[in-house]
């Protein structure tokens, strides 16, 4: 006699829906510092005094915002490119950090570009080289612009990660698959997997608005919308 | 101090610093005035090079400035590098103040010391709250700019430069973004440090403060110095005399 016990496959089946979705974190991890590294050189070169660099970012851009991540995914594992045969967790990393790189570029040349020239003339005008131009005010003027597109971006590659399983990564979503086909408990299994994604993206969510709430408070925004409030009534 | 010969500066193709010549001596305090596009903030960032002129010969307190005239008249990085101590010798007071905003106010005047010239910053912090006690903002060290008036920004904008010990200061129409009320708290202290010996050059549009705390005032005009000399002289000039007519309704 088969009689269906609730709970079952949640508990059965956790530490491997456990496993699937630290393979998850890993790779969109990786991606997600791969994309922001690459993402960052091609915003610069976007943003380049020589044309023909532009012309190349601004390429790279078109070509990988425009292609479906999945494209990215089967070209790099089954087309085996420049003679690289690599496996599964290797070519959904450089496919999601290219297709991802070319979002973040995007949020970086932006965040770059408003930060404002005056304060980088005011650290011009103490004597900053460069480099700690750079490091105390560009990043962190910029990183406050930022945090919210990014960590969308960041949240929207968490999500795209599912598609990694099509090509056998064993991630959250794979497992997932691979636990209903042997127990038929389609609507119990996606509950758990659902729930672990909701946890991971919520994650995220707390983390950008401790990010915010911290730049917020810092840069006095809280008076500034005070006064912007009392003046409106 | 300061030596200017020959500076000259276009964007595009409309000229806006005309072969000027210029010298400012130590301790000297030089008012520069005239109508607005006549070139007076242009002439002051090239002193510290925030432009970079086309053509001409800068030095600052005896060493020249060397520096590679470009299309975007903005310092290239290898000259950024190069010539950090020449920013590390003139400070600036901007008109938009452009205080760190991610910084307290202490912070703000640490950076140049600490950051730029490596000194200690245990060693910098007494300095940076005798400056804030001299202009009246001690208690405000630990406050972000954002929560501070105009005036008040200001006048910390002038503590940052003074942290950098510098030899001479260039201020930017310092009060020019200042509500008509808090005007006069940043030239009180601007007068006061003027009467402590330090060297001044600030583009203005108050002329009664140039009148009183000038030693000598520059009239500037379509890129060109008009008149300079002594307060009293050069306001008698005619030109002048026109341009503050249309100042005062």
């Amino acid at each position: 006699m088969n009689t269906y016990d609730p709970g079952s496959v949640a508990a059965e089946y956790f530490p491997i829906f456990l496993a699937g979705a630290l393979t998850t974190l890993g790779i969109v991890a990786a991606a997600i510092v791969c994309a922001t590294v690459l993402g960052y050189v091609i915003a610069t070169l976007r943003l380049s005094r020589v044309r023909a660099l532009r012309i190349f970012a601004a390429a790279y851009v078109w070509f990988f915002r425009g292609l479906p991540l999945m494209l990215s995914l089967f070209f790099f594992y089954y087309t085996k490119p420049f003679g690289l045969t690599m496996d599964a967790f290797t070519a959904g990393l450089i496919a999601m950090s290219l297709n991802s790189a070319s979002f973040f570029s995007e949020i970086i040349r932006a965040g770059l570009k408003s930060v404002n020239a005056g304060h980088l003339e005011a650290a011009d005008s103490v004597g900053m080289n460069p480099l700690q131009k750079f490091v105390r005010v560009t990043a962190p003027e910029g990183i406050r612009l930022m945090t919210p597109p990014y960590i969308n971006n960041c949240i929207i590659m968490l999500k795209e990660s599912a598609q990694i399983s099509v090509i056998t990564v064993p991630d959250l979503m794979l497992q997932g698959q691979k636990a209903y086909n042997s127990t038929y408990n389609v609507m119990e299994t996606l509950g758990v997997v659902a729930a672990m994604y909701l946890v991971m993206t919520s994650l995220l969510m707390v983390l950008q608005l401790v990010i915010e709430k911290k730049m917020g408070r810092k840069m006095g925004t809280t008076k500034q919308l005070r006064e912007a409030v009392g003046s409106m009534a | 101090m300061i030596g200017i010969t020959g500076l000259t500066k276009s964007y595009n193709s409309r000229q806006v610093l005309k072969d000027v010549d210029l010298r400012i001596l130590p301790g000297e305090v030089v008012a520069i005035i005239g109508p607005s596009g006549a070139g007076k903030s242009t002439l002051l960032r090239c002193i510290n090079m925030l432009e970079v002129p086309d053509a001409g010969r800068i030095h600052v307190d005896g060493r020249q400035v060397f520096y590679t005239p470009n299309g975007r008249g903005k310092l290239g990085v290898l000259d950024q590098f190069r010539l950090t101590w020449l920013r590390r010798e003139i400070a600036m007071v901007f008109q938009q103040f452009n205080l760190w905003p991610h910084r307290t106010v202490l912070d703000n005047l640490l950076e140049g010391p600490v950051i730029a010239k490596g000194q200690k910053r245990a060693d910098a912090v007494p300095r940076a709250m005798e400056k804030l006690r001299s202009v009246g903002l001690e208690d405000k060290a630990d406050a972000y700019p954002a929560d501070l008036s105009g005036g008040q920004q200001q006048r910390v904008a002038i503590c940052r430069a003074l942290m950098m010990d510098p030899k001479a200061i260039l201020f930017d129409e310092p009060t020019s973004a200042l509500d008509p009320e808090l005007v006069n708290e940043v030239l009180d202290i601007m007068a006061k440090l003027a009467r402590t010996g330090m060297t001044m050059v600030i583009v203005t549009h108050e002329m009664k403060f140039a009148r009183e705390v000038a030693d000598r005032v520059i009239f500037m005009e379509h890129g060109g110095i008009v008149a300079e000399g002594p307060p009293d002289e050069v306001f008698q000039h005619p030109r002048l005399r026109v341009y503050a007519s249309h100042l005062s309704h």
